[in-house]
């Protein structure tokens, strides 16, 4: 303590590059990264590709996702006999272009994957921060509640909820929100409690920093690159999610479009114009493989320990 | 053993306890069953009657004691759509489901085990590469779009299986196929990371050293260790197919079973009989929870310790 006493008490500011400079760095260095592994790059396209057909929906897809006509009903793709090229994907029961649907059904999945994961996320962390700052007998109720539920049968839960509230695009982002908080809470806890040992907590604490500040000034950042690949992942599980909610009939109601929707439009039909089924269907499964993918390429950056396994040849011992 | 069975059997009544609560809930306190249940064109009289003839017009104390009491006794109301005991129902519907689901996961394991083995082993290279693109894709794509187009291919196409219900052995294929996929995608990855991890440890070193063959090393002294988080993993996928998947893969096989009874249930507005099943499910969840527990100590020494 005596050598602390002659330094100066507020140490000089470290004046880093400024937040422009930085963020360039970030992105070339994600660049770099992701030209070195081709499986994340194909996952870190594809989910800007989502973005970008989601928020451009009106200026790239070729019809009104809406617009019904009898004369151009169950039309075919258009390598197949009787399809034509302004209906690249074919048409469904309705006559309307299954392409445009496809491409207007992305910002459905975008929209309830985003809004869930925000509001799951912060209600998980929220707890999660709680439960492992406070320790003792918070921690053990909060997490004795989030075990609990845990165990619960999830998506009966949800489609119990949505039965009897009705279903709609807000009412599945309550239902999937109230589904999914937990693993938020579970992780964040115990990402605290370890954290709550290290000295920079201490320090914080010792100087006189009140709890509120502790918590999201100094131990927050610190939880941002796992909550982020959580976050990833979970979003996911949602587009998932979603797609079997309005694949049953409980999810997104016509006359909005959802991918889940159309597979069940096109399951009536599905013996005669598989195309109805097979297209929505590729969309969800694209999507989830490319977050996916790039969610894993991310916790291989940020991890050095995975990095080692993704990049690991040979077996030592195996011989 | 016997206290850490009671402490496990607490925590399930506790999680069962809690189901009950959050159905109380959900079906008096957010929503309105009457409106939920009775057609749209009911009469006021009616929609009085019917809400006399459920309780539901007591205040939220009362109607809480009846709800918990009936349940005590093991009484889950009459099934609206099939004019009896909605337990009757549900519990006739559970060989299938279990069928289904422990099939599913009979071959997930089978699938996962030799694919996660041979990824470990070709770390890095392009089997590798290949069979974690593939689990992945697996765990990606969504199970009611896979058996669709398993039934458009197999059943239409080619003919080669029956495309929906129940009766041969034929007709288990293709269901039991979508509950595997998902979940082998998973556990490969696991098995995987985990095997990669156990090839570094030293007793793998000693054990080469001293003559054993590789297979002997992978087959028998790595891969038993590597196996813990595999199984961990799969009990957690039994429970998640039962609460959930079952309802989306056996709508879509129309496979007769307690997934396909809560669809059935939501399109006949007949929320009785979906709140035994959400219970039910929620009981046979915990049950297996515990039972998994008990195992898992009986064959991991190391957890005995906690």
């Amino acid at each position: 303590m005596d050598q602390a006493v002659e330094k100066p008490l507020v140490p000089p500011r470290y004046v880093g590059p400024g937040p422009l400079r930085r963020t360039a760095r970030g992105i070339r260095w994600l660049a770099r990264e992701a030209w070195k592994d081709k499986v994340g790059l194909l996952g870190l396209l594809v989910v800007g590709g989502l973005l970008f057909v989601a928020i451009a929906a009106p200026l790239v897809a070729p019809h009104d996702p809406t617009a019904q006509s009898l004369e151009t009903r169950l039309m075919p793709p258009f390598w197949l006999d009787g399809g034509s090229l302004s209906y690249p994907l074919g048409t469904d029961a309705l006559g309307r272009d299954i392409l445009s649907r496809v491409i207007f059904g992305s910002r459905t999945s975008l929209l309830i994957g985003v809004s869930v994961v925000l509001v799951a996320g912060a209600f998980g962390t929220l707890i999660g921060l709680w439960a492992g700052y406070k320790g003792g007998r918070t921690d053990s109720v909060l997490m004795r509640i989030v075990d609990t539920q845990v165990s619960f049968p999830g998506l009966l839960i949800a489609l119990l909820i949505l039965a009897v509230i009705g279903a709609s695009a807000q009412t599945v982002i309550i239902a999937l929100s109230i589904n999914g908080w937990m693993v938020y809470a579970r992780l964040v806890r115990g990402l605290m409690l370890s954290l709550r040992e290290s000295l920079y907590v201490e320090a914080a604490e010792v100087i006189g920093c009140k709890p509120r500040r502790v918590i999201f000034r100094h131990m927050l950042p610190n939880l941002s690159s796992p909550l982020l690949t959580l976050g990833i992942l979970e979003f996911a599980r949602i587009i998932l999610a979603e797609a079997g909610l309005s694949f049953l009939g409980f999810g997104i109601q016509p006359p909005a479009t959802s991918w889940g929707l159309d597979v069940s439009f096109g399951r009536d039909y599905m013996f005669a114009a598989w195309w109805l089924v097979a297209f929505p269907g590729m969309a969800i499964s694209v999507t989830v493989l490319g977050v996916n993918l790039l969610a894993s390429w991310l916790r291989i950056i940020a991890d050095p320990q995975e990095r080692d396994k993704r990049f690991a040849r040979g077996v030592p011992g195996g011989g | 053993m016997t206290r850490f069975l009671l402490k496990r059997l607490r925590q399930g009544f506790l999680v069962v306890l809690g189901v009950t609560v959050a159905v109380f809930i959900a079906t008096r306190m957010v929503g309105d069953p009457a409106r939920v249940m009775l057609p749209l064109n009911a009469t006021p009289e009616e929609r009085t009657h019917f809400r006399d003839e459920l309780g539901l017009n007591d205040p939220l104390p009362a109607q809480f004691s009846s709800y918990m009491q009936g349940l005590a006794r093991g009484d889950f109301g009459e099934s609206i759509w099939q004019r009896r005991p909605a337990i009757g129902v549900v519990i006739e519907r559970i060989p299938r489901t279990f069928q289904l689901v422990f099939g599913g996961m009979a071959l997930a394991v089978l699938l996962s085990i030799p694919l996660g083995l041979i990824a470990a082993i070709a770390a890095g290279r392009w089997v590798d590469k290949l069979t974690v693109f593939f689990s992945l894709l697996g765990l990606s794509i969504p199970q009611f779009w896979l058996g669709l187009m398993l039934i458009i291919f197999f059943g239409a196409q080619l003919g080669w299986l029956p495309t929906s219900g129940v009766g041969t052995w034929k007709h288990m294929i293709l269901p039991m196929v979508v509950v595997a996929l998902p979940a082998a995608g998973r556990m490969a990855m696991i098995l995987r990371s985990s095997m990669i991890d156990e090839l570094k440890q030293p007793y793998v070193r000693t054990a080469r050293a001293k003559g054993l063959s590789r297979r002997r090393v992978i087959g028998t002294h790595a891969l038993r260790n590597a196996l813990t988080p595999v199984i961990t993993l799969g009990a957690w996928e039994l429970i998640r197919a039962l609460a959930g998947y079952s309802v989306i893969v056996e709508t879509v096989f129309a496979w007769p079973g307690l997934g396909y009874l809560a669809k059935q249930a939501l399109d006949q507005h007949d929320l009785v009989l979906l709140q035994a099943v959400v219970l039910v499910v929620a009981v046979l969840v915990t049950v297996i929870n515990v039972a998994v527990d008990v195992v898992y100590r009986a064959v991991d020494p190391r957890t005995r310790l906690v």
